[in-house]
């Protein structure tokens, strides 16, 4: 029997179906995935699309809280330490005036895209994608190589952003040197010692967020050597 | 004083439901069966960490079926209880009516 608003199609919701598959331990994947599967397939032959779909999500959910925390721990608590880095930067700039004073595009310029084109240039793109997914997918099975290239992603990322942001500010400070005079008269030394400081700052921040990348893989050097 | 622990009321339902069902006995039988015979609406993922927990302790073994179309090409999970778990379904049961000799519950609507 086909309800009225009962698609044609009875395969489980896919984002609820992948949102599961992600949080579950490797060896039940398969086993409750495909249970879960089996039970809504049946369902939609008795039951009505939306209550069978109800049924699913709600059992999906709960399966996939109970394994989340289990499974997924060191990810959790690694966004969450991000989150809060760059929250508290945030509540910092906030509070200290201005929001807009901490944008400056040229100085954007200056540091992300030579520091980015850098690491892909050494490391190759493929290295550089593995390296970003290895920070969110702890079931990755790499060997001590891979893992070593893909840390290396991370020291060139952080560095050649911290340089950069270096060299923005000793630039911005000769710039101030030279015209000195110039700046004091029209009273603009402050904000070009802030824009020189500006682009250090736009350094470092990659750098911290590209030391949290690098020690969580060698975390996992660590462990593959033990 | 017996070093072995009991089992949790959960377990005894899950390994007494694996034993009825036999060689079919895999997350969906096994809950449809909780739900038949208890009225219980379990989780799969409860069921699962249950089931898991089991045969880690050696109560249960499991072995994989094969792909099913209806499961979307995925591989059931068969559970058997061991000669362990047997035993200790055993003992619990022992303790339960150990327990339960000579006692008569006298309060309203609970009567033996």
């Amino acid at each position: 029997m086909r309800f009225k608003n009962q698609p044609m199609v009875s395969q489980p919701p896919q984002i609820t179906e992948r949102f599961l598959t992600w949080c579950l331990p490797t060896e039940l994947k398969e086993p409750v995935v495909g249970d879960l599967a089996e039970e809504y397939s049946q369902k939609l032959q008795s039951q009505d699309y939306l209550t069978a779909l109800a049924w699913y999500q709600r059992q999906a959910v709960r399966t996939a809280v109970r394994y989340l925390w289990q499974n997924k721990r060191g990810l959790l608590m690694f966004i969450l330490g991000l989150l809060t880095f760059l929250a508290t930067l945030l509540m910092a700039i906030m509070f200290s005036g201005e929001v807009g004073i901490f944008i400056n595009v040229p100085s954007i310029l200056v540091v992300y895209p030579p520091a980015i084109f850098l690491t892909i240039g050494i490391c190759s793109a493929q290295t550089c994608k593995t390296a970003l997914r290895l920070l969110f997918d702890n079931e990755l099975i790499m060997d001590i190589t891979e893992l070593k290239a893909a840390k290396h992603v991370y020291t060139i990322l952080g560095n050649s952003s911290l340089w950069l942001g270096f060299m923005g500010l000793v630039i911005g400070g000769v710039a101030i040197a030279i015209d000195v005079n110039e700046i004091i008269e029209h009273q603009m030394l402050g904000p070009a010692i802030g824009i020189s400081i500006l682009t250090f700052m736009y350094g470092l921040i990659p750098k911290v967020i590209c030391y949290i990348g690098e020690q969580k893989i060698q975390h996992l050097i660590i462990q593959k050597e033990a | 004083m017996s070093e072995q622990k009991y089992l949790g009321e959960f377990e005894q339902v899950i390994l007494l439901a694996v034993m009825r069902l036999g060689s079919d006995a895999y997350g969906k039988t096994v809950r449809e069966l909780l739900a038949e015979q208890l009225n219980r609406d379990v989780t799969v993922g409860a069921l699962y960490a249950t089931l898991e927990r089991l045969e880690v302790k050696g109560m249960v073994t499991s072995s994989m079926g094969e792909p099913t179309k209806e499961r979307g090409g995925r591989a059931k999970k068969y559970f058997k209880v061991t000669a362990k778990g047997q035993q200790a379904l055993k003992r619990s049961k022992d303790a339960l009516t150990q327990m339960w000799q000579g006692l008569t519950l006298r309060g309203r609507g609970v009567q033996l």
